[in-house]
């Protein structure tokens, strides 16, 4: 490469030979080792935007918050901040409050990401058959997440109306008495989990039809030969091809979960209220961070809870690590 | 292929360049002549004539309102403060949030700088106290309305349960909360399917603003929100009443409360003046249907607010002259009579405008006189920083024992708890 390409050959041949070898040389080197470098940094300049905003907007961020979370620190009062060590993460495992949403994240994450990953896979395996408006269907499970959280949460609220929703109302036209969903302990994190359900079910379904596509059609058609149901195939054959699509969507709706905010947020139509619920039936870590920082003020306090929410998250997904690394190890070992 | 790769490498350096450029520099948009007066309020204040009045006499300001939720627009007041911008140049304030933020008088702009000192003499002396700073030099708000007490009810649904409707004969039924509470009982066992009031924090929280003292030690930064007696008895004898069934269980402020309020599930609710210009708003279609009478357990005074400037404002002048013209007395005398509210200026209460004023909302009611009285006779109650999250937990309980129907002991102590902690 570095002779590819002579300057000007009609003009060296004109003049003195060893000038005109030892000049373009002497100017190509300096070019040829930027090159190399040149060469060499390229994927790496490619990369750096991705590192240079999450440096800026995402690590030190974190840093900053975990600087903050061993702080006594007012918002409206930054200058009267003082340092207290682990003060506030002592302080956090004697809270009831913190326990109790800790308990509401992960019964909520149970409650939703089961049904919500049996579903997609179900909704998956009809969608894989042959259907007619295939496309349609298969791009019509994903509207609801497409559609802002916000305006889901909303209409949602008002199915689940205390007296006049929709749910009440049917309930009163045949009878029965009206349930209070933001009250009841169960009532409404159902009504919660229903939403993250509505939301997320068809993006999931989507990932396994991709993944149900790969799995070589001779093993279904040899299945239906030996006369086995399209429910028995699921079962045999697609799930165990889909344990690690199944392990990695697990992964990112845990992962999703330990975050829930915006339904809880909305979902409590006491105007302005941040508890989630009068007896914080439904208040998630993240909207007990939410209800810290930004309506009590404690900004140490609500970075620590930040932090175990972060701490939370890298212990799960490095327990998923270790859980698919295994279940593919296996999966390789048997082939 | 040199080229290629000089190519690649300026588009790698340029992509970084151009993200890091776009993320830090701030877009400075002119936006054609006019300057643009921001302004946040929530609620009704009733300011849209008097903007475009403001407009006509300032031909190069457009005034922006946005109004929120009550709570939403305080956190979002706050927030927007700590971060050191994205305040509105004129941001209203609710007496539940204006000891809180006279503790930071620094975030704001001193009114007196700008000459509201003159002011001070039109002002009852505990409004003006109310948005002063400790060391009394800093005045960050000047007042629009006060909130006094009144009960309305609705004068069909109360007779439709044998009761008298016409205001001097209802408040007769009920100079104490007791005797209230009996009218309820009376009420409730005529079983006309709708309930006496509308929510247990509406009646417990017109208790408390009756009080001397509440939830703070006067003076100090006590919480006494557990040891205080009075606060026991509000809460108790609201937690009575809602297992005698006299509440409709409702939510204050939300959705379903608007909702009731249109359908007449409930005949009497807790009326600060301000109270009239929700109702009115959001059920017109009952105009003529409600009256005014006095609320049970002598006066108080529950809410009325404050005009504020933030120190972040690039308005300040101007801001000033938009804040000093809204709560000029002339136009909170016009505001009483559009929406209700309350003068908080002298001259406007001592306005016979206003004293003779009956609202046709409410049946002629002689609102003038009914808050005006309330207003005069005003013992202010001492609110400490963290009041406002002390009175959400306590209305939380009050809502378990409504919507849960949890124990009233049980209750009061796990909301004693969540305000102590959040007071903390």
């Amino acid at each position: 490469m570095t002779i590819a390409t002579p300057a000007h050959p009609a003009q060296t041949t004109a003049e003195s030979a060893p000038a005109a070898r030892e000049t373009p040389r002497r100017q190509r080197r300096p070019h040829s080792t930027f090159r190399r470098i040149g060469r060499a940094t390229v994927p790496y300049w490619l990369i750096a935007p991705f590192f240079v905003i999450f440096t800026a907007f995402g690590l030190f961020p974190m840093l900053y918050t975990a600087w903050i979370s061993l702080t006594d620190r007012d918002m409206l009062r930054p200058d009267a901040a003082k340092f207290i060590g682990l003060g506030n993460y002592t302080d956090l495992f004697s809270d009831e409050f913190f326990w109790n949403a800790v308990g509401n994240t992960f019964l909520l994450m149970a409650m939703s990401s089961v049904p919500q990953l049996a579903f997609a896979l179900i909704l998956a395996h009809i969608l894989n058959t042959r259907l007619r408006a295939r496309t349609l269907f298969r791009m019509g499970v994903l509207l609801p997440n497409i559609t802002s959280i916000v305006a889901v949460t909303i209409v949602f609220s008002q199915i689940f109306g205390r007296q006049f929703g929709l749910i009440s109302w049917l309930l009163d036209t045949v009878g029965l008495d009206p349930i209070n969903w933001q009250a009841g302990e169960w009532t409404s994190k159902t009504a919660i989990a229903s939403m993250v359900i509505w939301r997320w079910t068809g993006y999931n379904a989507l990932i396994y039809l991709g993944a149900m596509q790969a799995i070589p059609k001779e093993h279904f058609e040899a299945a239906a030969m030996d006369g086995a149901s399209t429910w028995r195939q699921l079962w045999h054959i697609t799930l165990p091809a889909l344990r690690p699509t199944i392990a990695f969507t697990a992964l990112i709706s845990v992962i999703g979960q330990i975050q829930l905010f915006t339904e809880p947020l909305l979902f409590d139509n006491s105007p302005g209220s941040v508890s989630g619920g009068n007896s914080h039936q439904f208040q998630t870590l993240a909207l007990l961070l939410y209800e810290e920082s930004f309506r009590l003020h404690n900004f140490g306090y609500g970075s620590a809870i930040a932090w175990v929410m972060f701490l939370v998250t890298m212990a799960l997904a490095a327990g998923a690590y270790f859980v698919t690394r295994g279940t593919s190890r296996l999966t390789g070992g048997s082939r | 292929m040199r080229a290629r790769q000089g190519r690649l490498m300026a588009m790698a350096g340029t992509a970084v360049l151009a993200m890091v450029l776009s993320t830090t520099s701030a877009c400075g948009g002119d936006d054609g002549g006019k300057t643009k007066l921001t302004i946040n309020t929530f609620g009704v204040f009733g300011y849209t004539d008097l903007y475009k009045e403001f407009e006509a006499s300032h031909p190069d300001v457009e005034i922006v309102e946005t109004v929120s939720e009550y709570n939403d627009h305080h956190n979002n007041l706050v927030n927007h403060l700590a971060a050191g911008s994205g305040a509105a140049d004129v941001e209203a304030v609710d007496e539940g949030f204006i000891a809180q933020l006279k503790a930071t008088p620094e975030q704001f702009v001193n009114l007196n700088d700008l000459g509201a000192s003159d002011r001070e003499s039109d002002y009852p002396a505990f409004k003006w106290s109310a948005s002063l700073s400790a060391d009394g030099k800093t005045q960050i708000g000047l007042g629009t309305d006060v909130g006094g007490l009144a009960m309305c009810y609705r004068t069909d649904l109360l007779e439709a349960a044998g009761l008298p409707s016409d205001p001097a004969a209802v408040s007769a039924l009920w100079p104490t909360w007791d005797a209230y509470f009996k009218t309820g009982r009376d009420f409730a066992a005529k079983n006309t399917g709708v309930k006496f009031f509308d929510a247990g924090t509406n009646i417990y929280n017109a208790q408390i603003f009756q009080l001397d003292e509440s939830y703070y030690a006067t003076g100090t930064s006590d919480v006494i929100v557990g040891s205080n007696p009075k606060v026991k008895t509000a809460f108790d004898t609201t937690a009575k009443a809602i297992s005698d069934g006299l509440s409709a269980g409702l939510v204050a402020f939300e959705d379903e409360w608007v909702t009731a309020m249109k359908e007449g599930t409930f005949a009497t609710i807790t009326c600060p003046a301000w109270m009239q210009g929700y109702i009115k708003e959001n059920a017109p279609e009952t105009a003529g249907k409600w009256n005014i009478a006095e609320i049970p357990g002598g006066s108080g005074n529950w809410g009325g607010s404050w005009l504020t400037i933030p120190a972040q404002s690039d308005h300040k002048d101007l801001a000033y002259e938009l804040v000093s013209f809204l709560t000029a007395p002339e136009q909170q005398t016009r505001i009483f009579k559009e929406t209700g509210n309350f003068p908080s200026s002298v001259t406007s209460i001592k306005d016979s405008a206003v004293q003779s004023f009956t609202n046709p909302f409410f049946d002629d009611a002689p609102t003038g006189k009914i808050f005006g009285e309330s207003a005069i006779s005003l013992e202010p109650q001492y609110q400490g920083s963290k009041h406002g999250a002390i009175r959400q937990a306590m209305e939380h309980g009050i809502q378990r024992i409504e919507q849960e129907n949890q124990a009233a002991d049980k209750a009061f102590s796990e909301s004693v708890d969540e305000a102590e902690r959040a007071a903390r």
